[in-house]
């Protein structure tokens, strides 16, 4: 979750990963799961993922769905392994997932015209 | 007889008239230095002329001629190569109504290579800017003929249409940002080194930019009354206003201005559009209901899910430049509440000693600041909300997010810095244009940061970029010979100087801009 500097990820990114990428939240535990708990379930989801279980590569986030692979379980069962990690993540999954992206908000303002470059002679974008 | 005296004197007339505005010397003095591109650009015109008026002459010196000894059949052929001599002196008018419409890159830069005007401030650049027009008006991109115009740009003196002529290359070929940036460099160039043609196209693509995006608020804002303004630009100025609601009581002005301008089938979308714009009744601002939403806050939870929740709702909002603002400041504040208090504290230092990992609570607390402050800057950043940072207090959670904002600016700038560095070493080949871009890349991070920057910060930043910039221009006069390009480096240090209050600085560069380009 943690991140070095705003630049660690693409612009944009970096602050919406503490979200999308939280460990509790790739591994589809609550933020009071056990050490034993945390094992067992990166165990089963490795399982499933490797045998192309088709419901497992799909995880609920606070934006959203998100897709998931044997990679990401097995890295966030780590950050979970580490007390110091782990108190991050868990002030991060405060907020409940959600199994669908929210509604997308109308743009306001007036849209922009294609046609704009062809009214000086030149070619259309 | 008669007839043949008269023709003799007026030949020798126009003889003396083509020698006389050859020989003159320059009229201004500030055109001293010969090798001036003021001191250029004159004597090219006053070739032209010359040539202009040589040409009539003789072709009036012959016709007289012809008509006094009866020989009538000889008018047509005198007037035909007159009509060449006119073509071959201005060849503008092939390119504008033959080369251009025909879209013939090639023909474009030939004919324009033979000079006047518009060219007559850049013709190397002009003559690649009448072959950009010409692929600009293809139904696909041309690689090769760009690739072809651009090795003609590479070897030639860089000035504004050249300048125009790379950037509507890039647009072309789709790099848009970079087109950008070299048409609106413009604006620093001396107004010598530009044809005014040049600039006039380069308004129309950044008003086209514009209106594509719907930057009408931008476009509105155009000095339409302005001479040298193109009639399109001024149509696109009207409608932009009603659209964006800065002015609703302006139909007649912007149905003169359509039908004054050309293309009037393809700006017609834009007339209707414009045109159904009514001047809306004040109304008494709505609540946004997604402000008041805000999922957690009210239900008594533990005090960091307030923050979380809109950190969460800022991070994730689709279009983050509405409401900004307000979402962001609430956001800082709900997290130095957070910081201040101490349920939060204490949930961290309770969780920490029960995981009994190595950093205690505090050092929890402050990776916890850390990254919260990280991803404030990148909400700031990408919501165009510095203002909001730099007021706040240097302690709260805002302020340490333009502290971090400001640390990655300044990389960004010394990183420009160090690549318009490089591009002066001797194994690199000059490429005037690359390098001029490399100046822009320098001062458009420099306009981040200080847009972010304290005072003393902003003097410590001009400081790096300064003693870059400084070694850019005298590069760009001494070796590359490229005075006019030097001038605006120079004149944007001075004014920068001046706003940091550089007064040594600022005297050197006051000198350096003193001298004519």
């Amino acid at each position: 979750v943690s991140t070095r500097s705003p630049r660690s990820h693409p612009p944009g990114e970096s602050a919406v990963r503490r979200f999308t990428h939280n460990a509790f939240h790739v591994l589809d535990l609550p933020v009071d799961a056990s050490a034993a708990d945390v094992r067992r379930q990166a165990a089963r989801l490795v399982d499933r993922l490797v045998n192309s279980d088709p419901g497992a590569c799909r995880y609920d986030t606070p934006v959203g769905p998100r897709v998931r692979d044997a990679a990401m379980v097995q890295r966030a069962a780590t950050q979970l392994r580490d007390p110091d990690e782990r108190v991050q993540h868990e002030i991060w999954a405060a907020v409940p997932r959600r199994d669908a992206t929210p509604r997308a908000v109308l743009v306001e303002g007036s849209p922009g015209w294609p046609g704009a470059p062809a009214a000086f002679g030149w070619r259309r974008r | 007889m008669e007839a043949t005296m008269s023709g003799a004197s007026l030949w020798v007339l126009g003889l003396l008239a083509c020698t006389a505005i050859s020989a003159l010397p320059l009229p201004s003095s500030e055109m001293v230095d010969p090798e001036s591109t003021r001191a250029r650009a004159t004597r090219r015109a006053e070739l032209r002329l010359t040539g202009t008026v040589a040409a009539f002459a003789l072709g009036a010196v012959a016709t007289t001629w012809a008509l006094g000894r009866g020989q009538w059949a000889l008018v047509w052929p005198i007037a035909v190569a007159l009509g060449v001599a006119t073509l071959l002196i201005h060849p503008w008018l092939l390119v504008r109504w033959v080369a251009i419409p025909l879209r013939m890159p090639r023909l474009a830069y030939t004919l324009s290579r033979l000079g006047g005007y518009p060219w007559v401030r850049d013709p190397d650049g002009g003559a690649v800017l009448s072959g950009a027009l010409a692929i600009a008006r293809k139904a696909e991109h041309d690689h090769e003929a760009a690739a072809w115009l651009r090795d003609r740009l590479r070897g030639a003196p860089l000035r504004g249409a050249g300048i125009v002529a790379a950037g509507l290359l890039a647009a072309d070929a789709g790099d848009r940002d970079r087109a950008r940036a070299l048409i609106a460099s413009l604006e620093l160039l001396d107004p010598d080194l530009c044809p005014p043609l040049a600039r006039s196209l380069a308004q129309d693509w950044l008003i086209a930019d514009d209106a594509s995006d719907g930057r009408w608020s931008q476009i509105a804002g155009t000095a339409d009354e302005m001479p040298g303004v193109s009639r399109t630009a001024r149509f696109f100025a009207v409608a932009a206003r009603r659209i964006a609601g800065i002015e609703a009581r302006s139909v007649g002005t912007l149905v003169h201005r359509w039908l004054v301008a050309p293309r009037r089938i393809r700006t017609a979308p834009l007339l209707g559009r414009a045109l159904v714009v009514r001047e809306t009744e004040p109304e008494l601002p709505r609540i946004d209901p997604r402000l008041v939403s805000v999922l957690p806050a009210n239900d008594g939870g533990a005090a960091h899910v307030e923050p979380v929740s809109l950190h969460l709702e800022a991070t994730s909002e689709p279009h983050v430049h509405e409401r900004a603002v307000t979402r962001i400041e609430r956001l800082g504040r709900a997290w130095d509440e957070a910081f201040a208090g101490f349920e939060m504290r204490r949930r961290i230092r309770e969780r920490t000693n029960a995981l009994e990992g190595w950093a205690s609570g505090e050092l929890a607390t402050a990776r916890l600041q850390r990254d919260v402050s990280f991803d404030l800057a990148e909400l700031v950043s990408r919501s165009g909300t510095e203002d909001l940072a730099t007021a706040a207090s240097p302690r709260s959670m805002l302020g340490r997010a333009r502290e971090a904002l400001y640390d990655e600016r300044l990389d960004d700038v010394i990183e420009a810095c160090v690549e318009a560095q490089k591009r002066r070493q001797p194994i690199e080949v000059p490429a005037r244009l690359d390098a001029w871009a490399d100046i822009l890349e320098v001062q458009a991070r420099y306009g981040a940061l200080v847009r972010i920057a304290q005072p003393d910060e902003r003097r410590q930043a001009f400081a790096i970029v300064e003693l870059e910039l400084r070694q850019m221009a005298a590069w760009f006069w001494n070796d590359l010979h490229e005075r006019g390009l030097a001038n605006a480096v120079s004149t944007w240090l001075l004014l920068e100087a001046e706003r940091v209050r550089d007064h040594e600085s600022a005297a050197y560069h006051r000198h350096n801009i003193a001298l004519v380009v």
